[in-house]
């Protein structure tokens, strides 16, 4: 077995824990999101002296991001949409404890379809353009577009009240 | 009112709170530390995986011409079969690719299935079986399907369902088994090399979906590189027989690491 190159070493210090929580947003399950990266950076490593000069980052997230559509199209695993989500939290609870805050997005994120998932974790997590995200997930940006606005519909219904979510004040969120 | 029933700012603002509630959501995430050397393992049995399947295809192409030039020599024979039964092509190093490809012969006496995703991991199966493994870039927990019927892929995948299976509704006496790996064995009757019987357990809704009417769940310790881990079989069956249950016992108790 190869050793890493310091620099590979470096890199994957670096940037591991950013993509752990994108890997994270699409699986659902840290064990997965684990597994999910580990594949990437295995993919990335035998490629790495020709990647590491030309935003390696980028190629490692592309690759972490189709390596997750292609799971999920090979039905590995139970981690297809649910079909019905449990009731947002009534407003009388307090939604703020705990990891409750987390499961109700995570949740929330986890019913759209792959495609979208990614769409939504790329765009407003990674904070990546249209464009961008297009290049990640190889496709038009009209389509990127297209499932940004069906994945934002879909969310609309299944996430509670903003003010529950957004206006803790000064109440510790997770 | 709803989470983004448009305010003031509308879709900005609608886009910023949920970039807001993204960053929010995520949990503390552990980083083990031999991250990097499980990349390097990966990397590494991907590469030989790959240099041994060309080294196959290559022998077989070698083969296929050697054939074809001493064609006109060789007399047909009438009950020669048109494919390899599993025994002779193990179902875990069958496919080219590392797509999940079901078998499509049935297992014959003695088969072993290798599980690419758990180096050195065997089962061996019944007579009359079929076997569709993961590959090495597939998540590392799940380790394959196995059944006593012929698998499907056209069979299509429910949105709702848990997991989803290349095969149709069961038939009496008719068994999936799913195998995978759970993590580590800590618990009584599952050290290494040890299982614990199947035991019956309330049938879930993916099992249901499955036309099963009843699940089991058998858990068996491997070593796997030098670490002692818990691999567990569950069995969703249609009325099954004795000699199924049996089989599928046997299944279970099989499984072990060869080396």
């Amino acid at each position: 077995m190869r050793d890493a190159t310091p620099d590979f070493a470096e890199f994957v210090a670096a940037c591991s824990p950013k993509l752990l929580r994108t890997a994270w947003l699409l699986t659902g399950d840290p064990h997965q999101a684990e597994d999910l990266l580990q594949t990437a950076l295995a993919k990335v490593w035998p490629r790495w002296e020709r990647i590491a000069p030309d935003r390696p980052e980028a190629y490692l997230r592309k690759v972490l991001v189709n390596c997750h559509v292609s799971w999920w199209r090979r039905r590995w695993t139970g981690e297809l949409p649910h079909g019905e989500l449990p009731e947002p939290p009534p407003a009388a609870a307090d939604p703020f404890e705990g990891v409750v805050l987390g499961q109700v997005v995570a949740e929330a994120v986890r019913a759209l379809p792959p495609r979208q998932r990614a769409v939504v974790v790329l765009r407003f997590f990674e904070d990546l353009s249209v464009e961008e995200t297009a290049e990640v997930l190889r496709c038009t940006t009209g389509t990127v577009k297209s499932q940004t606005h069906r994945a934002l519909a879909s969310l609309r219904g299944r996430l509670p009240a903003r003010e529950l979510l957004l206006d803790g004040g000064s109440r510790e969120l997770v | 009112m709803s989470w983004s029933e448009p305010r003031r700012g509308g879709r900005e603002t609608e886009e910023e709170e949920l970039r807001v509630l993204l960053h929010r959501a995520v949990p503390a995430l552990a980083t083990p530390e031999d991250r990097m050397e499980r990349v390097l393992e990966r990397a590494d049995r991907s590469r030989r995986r790959r240099r041994a399947t060309g080294l196959g295809l290559g022998l077989t192409g070698g083969l296929l011409a050697a054939v074809l030039a001493a064609a006109p020599a060789i007399a047909p024979a009438p009950d020669r079969g048109a494919v390899g039964p599993a025994a002779e092509r193990p179902a875990g190093t069958s496919s080219p690719s590392n797509a999940p490809t079901p078998s499509v012969s049935p297992t014959q006496a003695g088969s072993l299935v290798r599980f690419p995703q758990a180096e050195g991991l065997t089962a061996a199966l019944p007579p009359g079986w079929y076997v569709q493994v993961s590959g090495v870039d597939g998540p590392s927990d799940h380790l394959g399907y196995l059944a006593n019927r012929q698998f499907d892929t056209k069979v299509p995948c429910p949105q709702e369902a848990v997991f989803c299976p290349p095969i149709g509704a069961l038939t009496s006496d008719r068994a999936l088994l799913t195998v995978k790996k759970v993590g580590f064995a800590d618990s009584v009757g599952t050290a290494n090399g040890e299982s614990a019987g199947m035991v019956d357990i309330a049938i879930d809704k993916d099992c249901a979906s499955q036309n099963g009417s009843r699940e089991l769940v058998g858990h068996r310790g491997v070593s796997l590189r030098n670490t002692t881990v818990r691999i567990e079989l569950t069995a969703c069956v249609r009325v099954p027989s004795d000699r199924t249950l049996q089989q599928v016992q046997q299944v279970l108790e099989s499984i072990r690491v060869a080396r």
